[in-house]
């Protein structure tokens, strides 16, 4: 928990702006704030805030310290793209506590702003097929296997179930109604122009999926699973066929076509033989 | 997608999308880039619309829009030109049609005004047509009538058609003889009503020598023979006027007598009626006074409501009661209605007299 000088935050507003410059999020808009509202209206975050606040001033200023303190939990959620298997979106939400405390001493009084995170990170995946199917208002395809109050999960094949907050769901529906996906993350700062390339690809790779005409190899590009699966098609093992793929990594590139990394993978692999 | 990608990241977003799609390239990211940017331009999509509606209508595809359009400015700018003449014309047109209209108007006004004369025309037509049948049917009887009225002449006057012709031919022959019919008719009647006349006439010669004798002497006598009718008549008139006077004054005394039966029979018939209850009068007679009374017990009155039979009791005294002989009740009133036939006031004793 960090400690500044002073009342730095007097409102929502001020409070958002400091648990987003303290958790490096500056450029994210108050709409995406809003949207995470609900992951930090917890009883428990709140009784563990008491108890970080207290241990924090007390470390600070002495045991016979006394306080007031007016405080904000912030939700600030983190995005990255995962492509490993099924590609999805994961939004990390932490919450940020920022308390504006007036602590007394026998000798003296100050204020002071505590900030710093409070529980533990939640974790939302969001496979790209499912928000796809979410964009395409066919949600139906997938069957809900779970439901409460607050959370509701779907059976997505190929990944494990989603579980994702209802409040979440309706949110991400309203803004989705006026903007793209694009912009949404584009709400999220610089995280969120970082990974909305991948993003718009993937989406975009799934909405043309079926419209495509099927790619020689000769033009097609690979990933470690396809070469992999290549090599063994070719009566090699599955660990040797592993092997030889990593043995090759330094002189693939992402660019390559299928069949130019088979090409140099048995290259190299011949070479090593 | 309406954020600017640069190069590198168009890149990643169509390898990305190769995963699923192998044949995305980057011309396709860019181009689906323009397209989204074109369309969140609301002109654009107004341009799209015109096109399309271009192709619908008119035939022309997109590519020979602007061919087309040069074309359609043309045609407009040589139609604008038109424009002025067609006004004028239009403006002429709509003077005519409204001229026209008011020409029509009253057509149809002459139209139906003719019409109902036609109308009218027709039904007087119709109607004389009828009258017409009708005076003819009624010629038709009349002359019926006429030919019966000269056929019945003809038999009144016992003559025929042939006779007629007959007379004519007579009048024709007197004629010639220099004498009018008239005159032949005169002579005639010096004769007409005798039977035999021509003897007669010749027998009345030979008697008084000339003709006008004759009838002086006719004449005279027909003076007596009226004068002694008349007399006739005059007595016979005041034999009738006596013998209605006598008519009249006996249907008088048959009147009388007939009252006088009517009379009789009444007085008869109340004599059979109460000759029976003459003792009983006397009786009543040799009282003091004549009491009619009627019992007050209001138990009979109740139940005299549901059967008459069960009434109070009338009785008839002498003097006054203390109470009803038939119930022993004290209270007990006068019979109003027997004092009503009577004509005699309940509260003064009635004393029975009869009359000679």
């Amino acid at each position: 928990m960090k400690i500044l000088p002073g009342r730095q935050a007097d409102s929502w507003k001020e409070a958002t702006m400091l648990a987003l410059q303290e958790a490096g999020a500056e450029g994210m808009s108050a709409d995406i704030v809003d949207m995470f509202a609900s992951f930090a209206n917890d009883h428990k975050t709140s009784s563990e805030a008491d108890k970080t606040i207290g241990t924090a001033i007390r470390n600070r200023y002495g045991n016979k310290a006394s306080w007031r303190v007016e405080r904000w939990f912030v939700p600030v959620p983190k995005l990255h793209y995962d492509g490993k298997d099924a590609p999805q979106l994961v939004i990390e939400v932490g919450v940020y506590l920022v308390a504006a405390a007036a602590v007394r001493r026998q000798q003296d009084s100050r204020l002071i702003t505590l900030v710093g995170t409070v529980g533990k990170p939640e974790t939302l995946s969001i496979p790209m097929v499912f928000l796809h199917a979410f964009l395409e208002k066919d949600l139906g395809r997938f069957a809900i296997v779970a439901r409460d109050s607050v959370y509701t999960t779907w059976e997505v094949p190929g990944t494990k179930p989603v579980r994702l907050p209802s409040d979440f769901v309706s949110e991400l529906s309203e803004m989705l109604k006026y903007q793209s996906v694009v912009a949404w993350l584009g709400e999220f700062g610089a995280q969120g122009r970082c990974v909305a390339p991948l993003v718009a690809g993937t989406l975009l790779g799934l909405a043309f999926q079926d419209a495509s005409q099927p790619v020689p190899v000769s033009r097609q590009g690979f990933t470690t699973d396809d070469l992999v699966s290549a090599l063994k098609s070719m009566a090699f093992r599955h660990g040797e066929s592993e092997e030889m793929v990593n043995r090759a990594m330094p002189r693939l590139r992402a660019d390559m076509t299928l069949e130019e990394a088979i090409r140099i993978t048995l290259q190299t692999g011949k070479g090593g033989d | 997608m309406e954020q600017q990608f640069t190069t590198e990241e168009i890149k990643d977003a169509a390898k990305t999308a190769r995963v699923y799609c192998q044949g995305f390239t980057e011309d396709m990211f860019e181009s689906l880039m323009e397209m989204e940017r074109r369309i969140a331009d609301s002109d654009y999509l107004e341009v799209i619309q015109g096109l399309l509606r271009l192709e619908e209508e008119k035939g022309i595809s997109c590519t020979e829009a602007l061919d087309a359009c040069e074309k359609l400015l043309e045609q407009k700018a040589k139609l604008e030109k038109e424009v002025p003449d067609l006004e004028k014309r239009a403006g002429i047109s709509v003077a005519q049609i409204k001229q026209a209209n008011a020409e029509y108007e009253q057509v149809k006004k002459d139209v139906a005004k003719t019409r109902q004369e036609l109308e009218q025309i027709g039904n007087d037509y119709v109607s004389s047509e009828k009258k017409l049948e009708a005076f003819n049917r009624k010629a038709e009887k009349e002359k019926q009538r006429i030919e019966k009225e000269v056929e019945d002449c003809y038999q009144q006057a016992n003559v025929t058609k042939e006779a007629i012709t007959t007379a004519g031919k007579v009048k024709a022959e007197v004629e010639s003889h220099g004498f009018t019919l008239e005159l032949v008719l005169d002579l005639s009647k010096e004769f007409a009503g005798h039977k035999n006349a021509k003897e007669k006439l010749s027998k009345g010669l030979k008697e008084h020598g000339s003709l006008n004798k004759y009838l002086d002497d006719l004449d005279d006598w027909g003076n007596k023979e009226r004068a002694r009718i008349m007399a006739e008549i005059a007595g016979l008139e005041s034999q009738k006027k006596g013998l209605t006077n006598e008519n009249l004054r006996l249907s008088n005394v048959l009147s009388q007598l007939q009252s006088d039966i009517a009379g009789e029979e009444e007085l008869r018939r109340f004599y059979r009626r109460y000759a029976g209850f003459s003792g009983l009068l006397d009786k009543l007679t040799a009282w003091e006074h004549v009491y009619f009374m009627r019992c007050g017990n209001p138990v009979s009155m109740a139940a005299g409501v549901l059967d008459k039979k069960q009434g109070n009791p009338h009785f008839w005294t002498e003097k006054l009661p203390v109470s009803c002989p038939h119930c022993g009740y004290p209270i007990t009133y006068f019979d109003t209605e027997i004092y009503q036939y009577l004509n005699w006031p309940a509260e003064e004793p009635f004393k029975l007299i009869l009359g000679d």
